[in-house]
């Protein structure tokens, strides 16, 4: 007798060439043993089921997702002891209607499907006499538990982090957003490590073109495996060779939140616990999640001081060198005695200076990044107080230089977004570089290059440098939320990543 | 997506035209006026709106009388010979634009930053630029300007503000001295400044509404006036005429003399020139852009990237030519212009009275 169930796949062209779940035990547990051979991790447990134990069933697990067959408190052992008291009639009857009221059965009628089924987690039930294998939950992968987020740290709001499961980080988006209009769509990718990657979106909002040309980008490759969210962001994004990201990455769930609140989609892959927020823009990346927890003047004040912060951890040893080596008369001469005087001695000229500091330094934060929290601290104390002091006493270094350096650091470090941050330590490079050959001149030319550049770009279609531009697509009301934070209660309409006819998000009662 | 539309607010074509208008004028525009029109300079900064709102007025009749791009409409007034002829000459203006003031820019920078440097470095740097600008096409290079305005604008007014407090202004006056002749030649060469607003004819395809561009250029001309007269003002208070009308680059000088109040820098020459360098870029990048979009009407071609070759090496040609040969400095400055500005002038006096008028028809199409 073989049963079928409700909602088996259909015959499409998508199934075709694959092994259809007998209802034979003995046929069914040969393919699957076929296609987990040499799998010691795979544990496959055979049993008998129903009142007489006549009849046949096999379970199929990852060795650490399940616990033991008696599986007491688990889901698949109340399945199977209660199918124990049950006729075999009843066995067929019960696993058919879902009975038991299991809360995520999913059954499949191709073993292929089964097999991947179980690779996500759970366990996979076959029976014999019953054509269709079934994917029961079960404790799953190990995962590490919700932590705080290492980076992106808040003075005021949430503490609690992105883990690496993807289904605990959707639903601590969820569990922020609790609208039913919030929608989740889950795409595998990877042709191998077939990762599940959600899109986090609320339906009302967002541009639907948005979300379909994430989608064909997200279909537009084909990869082994996607290990983290960051091979999707490579792939996906449009200009390959722009330093700027250009999606949004978060580790905060209250981050992820507020943007979908913005109309804006959030990316999420399984095994990793950063998302990915898209469309993005320059000012997007400056703000942080207590911009707005915290009162409008300090926010206004503190994200001032980070778009300042942006442009010195580019500019900042450029315009040195442009300054000491081409147009000193800018300086008063006092100021420039004394700069003379600090680099009295040094053997190298200005450029080599900065370049060998910069190196130092960039060494310096590579090598506490790979170590361990208290050796890195370690390096910390090394690089400033014994690099830095030995160099300039060892007449390697200027004391400005050092200064320079140290402040270009501080301002580095001031970006909120890592990734963010990052496109401006490269910069750093072409700005040195073109200065120190060219002067102010070089500095103009390197400024004129990155504003080409960044007007180039785009992030799904929004300009990367709105709302300093192009800010008429939301009659200028994006503005209130650029280089200042205007108080909360003005802040009345959505983002320009929001549907243009659904963009109130604030308004007073009546 | 919503972004990439070619279309550009009537906010971006304001500051666009302020850069294309403002940059290159307040540089050269103080000495030549001081040698034509001495203290009555500041009167044919003014006087001459009224033939740039006028050249604007004929524009906008154009616009709307043809419905359609500039180009098309000219050929289907004048058919392809001549239309391709004028469209070719309004090619050759471009480029000589853009490689006339790539020119005057390399020589600011390298009087003034960088005196031991090649001009043609210089200048290949700036034109590298002004290609990979183009490339954007029309949002990237509005895009680069709404953002820059007032970062340049800002220090600008401020810096002019702290040089009037040492003008002399016995210097401004008497007035009045210089005869109808010296006014109106005055009046002519600040018209040459503001002829660039001929680019609107080029605009309408990128506009978000209808007439904004010509809008836009009003109202940027008229910013442009008043900061035209400040600058001759502030250089005329502080050299006299005839100090002025030999200097080479007055507001230049003026920023290196200026003293900030409790200031740190000692000169901001070196800072200032930034200004001009990003304003006069903009009018090459104009000159280039409008270049290669009348060379893409020219040839019927909807690709870029060989078009933007071909302008930048044409302009580079242009910028090489005025360099190395003094004698086409002055054919370009003294017939090229005035050829140019009729040019400018009669073509669309010519489409107004000879060219088909387009209604809408019923059904929406054009006939």
């Amino acid at each position: 007798m073989k049963e079928r169930m409700e909602g088996e796949q259909p015959k499409t062209d998508e199934n075709a060439g694959k092994i259809p779940v007998s209802g034979r035990l003995s046929e069914d547990i040969r393919v699957y043993k076929q296609i987990f051979s040499d799998c010691a991790d795979i544990k496959m447990r055979e049993m008998k089921i129903g009142k007489e134990q006549n009849v046949g069933c096999m379970v199929a697990y990852v060795e650490v997702t399940g616990g033991s067959v008696i599986f007491e408190k688990s889901l698949i052992g109340n399945l199977l002891n209660s199918l124990c008291a049950c006729s075999k009639e009843e066995v067929y009857r019960k696993l058919k209607e879902n009975a038991l009221g299991l809360s995520d059965v999913t059954p499949f009628a191709y073993m292929e499907d089964a097999a991947d089924g179980m690779l996500t987690g759970d366990m996979i039930l076959f029976v014999d006499g019953f054509a269709a294998a079934l994917k029961i939950p079960d404790k799953g992968y190990p995962q590490m538990s919700i932590s705080e987020t290492s980076s992106e740290k808040v003075i005021r709001g949430s503490n609690e982090g992105f883990t690496d499961s993807i289904k605990t980080n959707t639903a601590l988006i969820r569990k922020r957003v609790r609208s039913p209009q919030v929608k989740v769509k889950e795409i595998k990718s990877g042709v191998r490590s077939k990762t599940n990657v959600d899109l986090v979106y609320i339906e009302d909002l967002i541009y639907p073109n948005v979300l379909e040309e994430i989608e064909r980008r997200l279909e537009g490759y084909e990869i082994d495996g996607v290990l983290d969210s960051g091979i999707i962001e490579q792939l996906a994004e449009s200009k390959w060779y722009s330093p700027f990201p250009q999606f949004q990455t978060t580790q905060r769930p209250d981050r992820a939140a507020m943007s979908i609140l913005e109309g804006r989609i959030v990316l999420l892959s399984d095994n990793s616990p950063v998302a990915l927020i898209l469309p993005t823009d320059y000012n997007s990346f400056i703000q942080t999640s207590d911009d707005y927890y915290n009162r409008w003047e300090i926010a206004s004040f503190g994200r001032m001081l980070r778009f300042i912060a942006s442009f010195f951890a580019m500019a900042l040893p450029g315009l040195y060198l442009a300054v000491c080596n081409f147009h000193t008369q800018i300086l008063p001469t006092n100021l420039l005695l004394s700069f003379a005087a600090a680099r009295q001695g040094v053997p190298f000229p200005g450029v080599v200076e900065i370049i060998l500091m910069e190196l130092s330094f960039e060494l310096l934060r590579e090598a506490g990044v790979r170590l361990p929290g208290a050796m890195g601290n370690t390096i910390g104390i090394v690089g400033g107080l014994i690099i830095g002091q030995a160099a300039v006493e060892a007449n390697l270094v200027s004391p400005i230089v050092v200064i320079v350096v140290a402040f270009t650091a501080l301002c580095s470090f001031a970006i909120p977004n890592e990734e963010f941050a990052t496109a401006f330590r490269l910069l750093k490079f072409v700005f040195i570089g073109l200065c120190a050959w060219l002067g102010f001149f070089g500095f103009l030319l390197s400024m004129l290059l990155l504003l080409i550049h960044l007007s180039h770009l785009t992030s799904f279609g929004i300009p990367y440098l709105m709302p300093f531009v192009g800010a008429d697509l939301t009659n200028y009301e994006d503005e209130r939320d650029s280089l200042f934070r205007l108080p909360t209660f003005l802040l009345k309409r959505r983002p320009v990543f929001a549907k243009r006819n659904n963009r109130v998000r604030l308004r007073r009662k009546e | 997506m919503f972004s990439d539309n070619r279309k550009i607010s009537k906010r971006q074509v304001h500051r666009l035209f302020i850069y294309d208008i403002t940059g290159v004028s307040t540089l050269l525009l103080p000495p030549l006026l001081a040698k034509t029109a001495g203290r009555d300079g500041i009167f044919c900064i003014f006087l001459a709106l009224i033939p740039a709102y006028l050249f604007l007025t004929l524009i906008d009749r154009v616009s709307k009388r043809s419905k359609k791009e500039y180009s098309a409409y000219m050929r289907e007034s004048f058919g392809t010979v001549i239309s391709s002829a004028a469209l070719c000459i309004y090619f050759i203006l471009s480029i000589v634009l853009a490689g006339y003031v790539l020119y005057v820019l390399s020589c600011l920078i390298k009087t003034s930053l960088l005196k031991d440097e090649s001009y043609w470095l210089i200048c290949l740097c700036i034109l590298a630029l002004g290609g990979y600008g183009i490339m954007g096409g029309i949002e990237g290079r509005a895009r680069i300007y709404e953002i820059l305005f007032w970062f340049l604008m800002a220090p600008l007014l401020l810096m002019l503000l702290l040089a009037a407090r040492d003008v002399n202004a016995d210097y401004w006056t008497p007035v009045f001295t210089s005869g109808v002749a010296g006014v109106l030649k005055g009046t002519l060469l600040v018209f040459v400044f503001y002829s660039v607003i001929y680019v609107c004819h080029f605009l309408a395809p990128f506009e978000k509404k209808k007439g904004g561009a010509v809008r836009a250029a009003k109202s940027a001309l008229f910013v442009s006036a008043l900061l035209n007269a400040a600058v001759y003002l502030i250089t005329l208070g502080m050299f006299a005429t005839n100090a002025l009308s030999n200097m080479e680059y007055p507001i230049i000088t003026l920023m290196s003399m200026i003293k900030l109040p409790g200031g740190f820098f000692e000169r901001q020459d070196a800072f200032m020139v930034a200004i001009w360098f990003f304003t006069m870029y903009a009018l090459i990048n104009s000159g280039m852009f409008y270049g290669t979009e009348v060379l893409k009407s020219l040839f019927h071609q909807k690709g870029e990237k060989r078009y933007v070759l071909v302008t930048v090496i044409l302009t580079f040609a242009a910028a090489a030519l005025f360099y190395r040969s003094e004698a086409a400095l002055m054919f370009c400055r003294k017939y090229l212009i005035c050829a140019g500005l009729v040019f400018l002038l009669a073509v669309p006096i010519l489409l107004l009275c000879f060219g088909k008028k387009q209604v809408r028809a019923k059904g929406g199409d054009l006939s």
